[in-house]
């Protein structure tokens, strides 16, 4: 396998006022190998969908770099950017409720991408923009309605057409089932993976759904206030996580098996998640953290090899040095 | 034990311009006291609606056409001309869903939390905010007194859904409606919000009703769960008859759509295809007939009926039917053994 998208130390700070920074994301590096669902979770405010964008360029990267098949991509992108990149790196937003335009038909929606980077006709674009509405599980018909004729599940549909009706090598899902019910979260996570099959995907998939997340990677990462913790297989991260926090949110992540969620012990982590503003030095996890040292105040951790299995498992957490 | 809570057949629509929508269709309940029943559903199964019936919140043009809630442990007053009917039901309280906007945003959290008190049991102001610093001390919120001068903009949202707890269980409810308590929070906040919710639960012994749609919430959580589809009660049972021996074709459909944390991974989620009927043309047999894998004709246009398959445990399908045996015997077969 060879990697695809690489994130090097990418940092993103947003400024509020003149003395606060929040810090986003805080050099995180990883790669999503060609082909590959790399899972990224952490709680809300944890910068994963922060992380996301700045990897699409929606944000301008504040410091480190992001590479696309070896090329090094501008820090901040113009228009000229997008256009390029538009046919080969798409994302599929959360909310299917707020990323339509209310006053677009589904098949300028789904076509507009085609008009701008294609040199296919108004006619061709149809058939197409069609043919995805079929794919995605809508009917051709639904091309001249608009978006609010439509359920939750059935625009993050549309979404999802809109996104890959480009065929993109590379595809930033944030949180694509999160607004969805149950029985339809699983239509939608079986068409990415159907698609994933067909086209040759490569997926980010950010959520916070444990369960769903290890159901659909390959690898899953774990991000925590802004830094990445832990790095692995599915498999591995969640029945055998490392780092603290990793372990403490797969033991908050509740099962619908009445035995077994009865017997396990309640709560499990204290406190909240921190403000990302002007964080202190030191394992930002420090404060929570059941198993606290005292360098875990000082100095912060980098992500070190876990010996295991066969797919590369890092984590960064004193504890492992 | 005794009820807590009775509804029978019950009937809501809400008018449009053109004709009444029906979203309540012949709910039939019996909540025990000191218990807590998860409700489950999709959106739009009515899970909320009839929390709102429960409560007299009702939107404006929806109306009960049919049907009655009783509440035995305490008798209803009358309505009182001109006042909210809320007012005078200090022994149900509401944790609504999304404590942002439930809350309001110019006054401070200790004051609102006092109201309640001032409103329903006559406290003064100064006892009634001291009671507030009581209660955020027991719902775990640290430095209770600062906090309680403090305005919800400087709380975070698992910080706010407490405040909503010690709101909701100030008049010391008999009756707590949990109306998706933690849809909004984080899994780990999740744990703490609900750990508490039970624990009060327990204390006060009062019943609660868990509006969710989240599977992992009720297991560990409810003694009871209801399943609602499509304004209807699909089946209704003990946690673990309802998990290990599901007995409706829509519970068996949403277990096999949720991911399983288990070891050896096939996958292969099984999605419910379509989507919830459109209740502005009400199906005239079960409501899950179109999505129903094992539907028979006689789904489309009969309703069924109420079948029950053991002490407790009630599924409305009709393959419950003796003259269904045969299938049902393939469709319930191969379920978890608990």
């Amino acid at each position: 396998m060879s990697v695809l998208i690489e994130a090097r130390s990418l940092t993103k700070h947003f400024r509020i006022g003149k003395t606060k920074t929040v810090h986003a994301v805080d050099d995180v590096s990883l790669c999503v190998e060609k082909k590959e669902i790399l899972g990224l979770v952490g709680e809300s405010g944890s910068g994963k969908s922060t992380f996301g964008k700045t990897l699409v360029g929606l944000h301008e990267k504040t410091s480190g770099d992001v590479l696309y098949k070896g090329e090094t991509l501008p820090r901040k992108y113009r228009p000229r950017d997008f256009q390029r990149f538009a046919t080969s790196i798409q994302m599929i937003f959360q909310d299917p409720y707020s990323s339509l335009n209310p006053r677009m038909t589904v098949g300028e929606i789904v076509g507009e991408g085609l008009r701008f980077h294609s040199q296919l006709t108004a006619e061709k674009i149809r058939e197409s923009v069609a043919q995805w509405l079929i794919k995605v599980g809508l009917l051709p018909d639904h091309m001249s309605r608009y978006p609010h004729e439509f359920s939750g599940g059935q625009r993050q549909r549309i979404g999802v057409a809109r996104a890959l009706i480009m065929e993109p090598e590379f595809v930033v899902c944030d949180e694509p089932i999160s607004a969805l019910d149950v029985s339809v979260q699983a239509q939608v996570v079986n068409l990415l993976g159907e698609l994933k099959a067909s086209l040759g995907l490569t997926l980010l998939f950010i959520a916070h759904d444990l369960s769903m997340v290890r159901y659909v990677s390959d690898r899953m990462a774990v991000m925590y206030l802004g830094t990445l913790v832990e790095i692995g297989a599915a498999d591995d991260v969640f029945f055998t996580p490392k780092h603290p926090y990793t372990s403490l949110l797969i033991a908050s992540n509740p099962e619908p098996d009445p035995n077994s969620e009865r017997k396990r012990a309640s709560t499990i982590i204290k406190g909240e998640i921190p403000s990302a503003v002007n964080v202190k030095p030191g394992c930002r996890f420090a404060d929570r953290c059941p198993k606290v040292m005292d360098i875990c105040k000082t100095k912060s951790p980098v992500l070190n090899q876990i010996p295991q299995g066969k797919i590369d498992h890092l984590v960064a957490c004193h504890l492992y040095e | 034990m005794s009820s807590a809570l009775v509804i029978k057949n019950l009937h809501l629509t809400i008018d449009n311009p053109k004709d009444a929508v029906p979203i309540l269709r012949g709910i039939n309940l019996d909540l025990r006291a000191g218990e807590i029943h998860g409700l489950v559903g999709e959106s739009g199964a009515g899970k909320s609606m009839l929390g709102r019936v429960i409560l007299e919140i009702l939107p404006p043009r929806a109306k009960i056409t049919e049907g009655s809630i009783d509440y035995p442990t305490r008798p209803l007053p009358g309505k009182t001309k001109g006042r909210s009917a809320a007012r005078h039901r200090p022994h149900i309280s509401l944790i609504p869903q999304d404590p942002m906007t439930s809350l309001n945003p110019t006054m401070n959290i200790g004051n609102q939390i006092a109201e309640t008190l001032q409103v329903h049991r006559g406290f003064s102001h100064a006892s009634a905010f001291a009671r507030a610093v009581e209660l955020l001390d027991l719902v775990k919120i640290p430095d209770s007194a600062q906090r309680a001068k403090q305005y919800p903009f400087e709380f975070s949202g698992g910080m706010l859904q407490r405040a909503m707890i010690a709101m909701a269980i100030a008049c010391g409810p008999s009756l707590l409606i949990a109306d998706e308590p933690t849809t909004a929070l984080d899994v780990t906040i999740q744990a703490q919000v609900l750990d508490m919710i039970t624990d009060l639960q327990r204390e006060s012994g009062m019943a609660v009703i868990l509006i969710t749609h989240d599977l992992g919430v009720v297991a560990r959580m409810a003694d009871d769960v209801i399943v609602m589809y499509a304004g209807e009660v699909v089946e209704k049972g003990s946690v673990k008859d309802v998990y290990y021996r599901s007995s409706h074709p829509y519970t068996l459909g949403l277990k096999a759509a949720m991911p399983k944390n288990i070891g050896d991974l096939n996958r292969n989620l099984q999605p419910i295809d379509g989507s919830p009927p459109d209740l502005f043309d009400p199906p005239k047999g079960c409501g899950y007939f179109a999505r129903c894998p094992h539907a028979m004709r006689l789904c489309e246009s009969n309703r069924p009926e109420k079948f029950m398959l053991s002490t407790g445990h009630y599924a409305n399908c009709w393959l419950h039917h003796p003259q269904a045996k045969a299938k049902a015997a393939l469709v319930f077969e191969g379920k978890p053994k608990p």
